[in-house]
């Protein structure tokens, strides 16, 4: 599970890992259960919102004007379901455009991390030794490190111009790399580190087959299922992290206001019209706590098919 | 012995990594001049202003030499000038570490107060209504982002209620507990819910352990057994992870500190990224990892104090 600061603890990766490697003794819930149903529901609902935005007619294009029909600031109505902002504009379109923009980053974060975590996580775990012992405790180091703290310094630095600071995606998505490059490459290291062990590899080396070979065909195939579980987790730390940086002001302007911004600039003006933090707040809520409870629902059901083998 | 070294090392190699890396960024990003034009937007310069600063911030050396000569003048306790402020680095530091710091302490001070108590409960009735119900809880309390709760908080208790103040004074004490209340209650939730379940899965743990019966058969009340006996045996992840979660801590501080507007080493951060005063960002770092690094050691130690067995190992080693 992930705290609510940008950071994975000991204690979700420990989880993870173990999830990921331990044998299935204990017995498992059969079924999935109806929480699982409705976060998978939910996270479908946000991915399909951002990924049709442009072409369902009850979102406004991202530059529209305001609806000059409502009052200023008003409250959620058949129109505007979730009100509008103080220009009038729809705060519903503005939250689907901002999810767009938020998701995007997230995922793009999380594949570098799935890429270069999973090939330095693979590469410790399977060569062990030094090499080992030196990834393990530069991962601790950044694992420890306040991430926030130097995602700001390289956002910073890469996207001032003396008297502003203008991130551009590609640059936010850099400064978040750190956030699941490490832990991605702690989880690959242990289960790698636990299949190394197991009969069919011993197998595959007796039968003279080549380590690129046993870590293409033997071991990514079963190290892949636990981290995109883990993805998962990895996914809302990296969602709320872009809403930290969005609060602080260093966050994209363009093409849409993320929903850490939409909640930043919504609590200036709070008494007046509240559903302006209280909308956006509440769809990151439901969709951290979602893929959440998915990923921890499937770290939970990964064991299972160990049992079958 | 051993223990403390390995740990000292540690120490050293964060540090040395944490402030290389953003000060060879500053460089990577920008040409020595790109970084006196930042600078100079906040004053008029001047070629003599110019001159000063290119000599402060050793511009003609190459960049492993203008590293150097910025560690050794750390050491010796010179961050230099922020050219913001017109101050020195480690002055406006020395007023704003202490507030960062006693945040940092009260929020895990009120994380653990509540964790310890539900985390016990839930390990006591595990499986049972309560147990689920407190972890519901926790569920939902790790989805809500800080500072989500801390817009939430000020909102509610700050502006409409008035209990507190919304934003703290420019001249804050650490011992204004009034305004340090919401800022680290909103850093605190995550964490409560985070240590709980870490205590509960050590104390189910423990409490199957042989002198725990033994402890049950003599008779000894049950807030005893948990208390006394399975508490500090449980406690050992626990305490190992508040010096992981300093880090976390520490970097949360940022964001609780501007939406409240704290003066502290978080503020102090964001203002330095704003106006280009890569002498303060570059300070803030390095104190912000020392800090840190320093925090885990002491906990490390606690740790040896909490469990006899670890000290001997480490004695042994």
């Amino acid at each position: 599970m992930s705290a609510p600061q940008p950071e994975l603890t000991d204690l979700e990766l420990e989880r993870a890992e173990e999830t990921a490697t331990d044998d299935a003794d204990v017995p498992r819930r059969k079924g999935w259960g109806v929480g699982f149903w409705l976060a998978v529901t939910w996270t479908v609902l946000i991915l399909g919102l951002s990924a049709l935005a442009p072409w369902l007619p009850f979102v406004d294009s991202p530059g529209a004007f305001g609806d000059f029909s409502v009052e200023p600031s008003a409250g959620p109505s058949a129109d505007h379901w979730f009100g509008v902002n103080d220009n009038g504009v729809d705060l519903f379109s503005q939250v689907v455009w901002g999810g767009r923009v938020s998701l995007f980053i997230s995922l793009s974060v999380v594949v570098i991390g799935f890429l270069l975590g999973g090939l330095i996580g693979m590469t410790a775990g399977f060569l062990r030794g030094r090499v080992d012992r030196v990834v393990s405790a530069v991962i601790d180091v950044l694992l420890a490190f306040p991430a926030l703290v130097l995602a700001l310094a390289v956002v910073a630095i890469f996207a001032s111009d003396g008297n502003a600071v203008r991130p551009t995606i590609p640059v936010i998505i850099l400064s978040l790399a750190i956030l699941s490059v490490a832990p991605l490459a702690r989880i690959t290291r242990g289960v790698t580190l636990a299949f190394s062990e197991r009969e069919f590899v011993t197998a595959a080396r007796t039968l003279g087959a080549k380590s690129t070979r046993i870590l293409r065909r033997e071991i990514l195939p079963n190290v892949v299922p636990p981290m995109a579980a883990f993805s998962l987790v990895v996914i809302a730390v990296v969602i709320v992290a872009e809403g930290a940086l969005a609060f602080l002001g260093l966050s994209v302007s363009a093409p849409a206001p993320t929903w850490g911004k939409l909640i930043a600039t919504g609590r200036l003006n709070m008494e007046a019209s509240p559903h302006l933090v209280y909308f956006p707040a509440g769809v990151m809520f439901l969709t951290i706590l979602s893929l959440n409870y998915i990923g921890d629902v499937l770290q939970g059901k990964m064991s299972v098919r160990e049992g079958v083998l | 012995m051993k223990f403390v070294a390995v740990r000292l090392v540690q120490l050293v190699v964060v540090l040395l990594a944490a402030t290389f890396f953003t000060y060879s960024l500053t460089f990577i990003a920008d040409t020595p001049d790109q970084v006196v034009d930042k600078l100079l937007q906040l004053q008029q310069g001047s070629p003599e202003e110019r001159a000063r600063i290119e000599n402060d911030l050793n511009l003609d050396d190459p960049l492993p030499v203008r590293y150097g000569k910025w560690l050794g003048d750390a050491a010796t306790g010179d961050l230099g000038q922020s050219y913001s402020a017109q101050e020195p680095v480690l002055d406006r530091i020395q007023t704003r570490l202490p507030r960062t710091l006693a945040l940092v302490f009260y929020a895990q001070l009120i994380a653990l107060a509540l964790a310890i108590p539900a985390g016990i409960v839930a390990a006591w009735r595990a499986n049972t209504w309560v147990d689920r119900g407190l972890s519901s809880t926790s569920i939902g309390m790790i989805a809500v982002p800080n500072y989500v709760l801390a817009v939430l908080l000020q909102f509610f208790f700050a502006v409409n209620l008035g209990w507190f103040p919304a934003v703290t004074s420019s001249d804050l004490s650490i011992f204004d507990f009034n305004s340090y209340l919401l800022p680290a209650l909103s850093l605190a939730a995550g964490q409560v819910a985070v240590y709980m379940r870490l205590l509960r899965t050590d104390m189910i743990a423990t409490l199957q352990d042989d002198f725990i019966g033994m402890a049950k058969a003599k008779g000894l009340p049950t807030r005893k057994i948990l208390l006394r006996h399975a508490l500090r045996p449980s406690s050992l992840s626990l305490v190992t992870t508040i010096g992981i979660n300093a880090g976390v801590a520490i970097g949360g501080t940022v964001i609780i500190e501007i939406i409240f507007g704290m003066p502290g080493m978080g503020t102090m951060l964001v203002d330095a990224i704003f106006r280009g005063d890569v002498l303060v960002v570059q300070g803030v770092v390095a104190v912000v990892a020392a800090s840190f690094v320093l925090i885990n050691f002491v906990i490390d130690l606690l740790y040896a104090a909490l469990d006899p067995r670890i000290r001997s190992v480490r004695a042994a080693a």
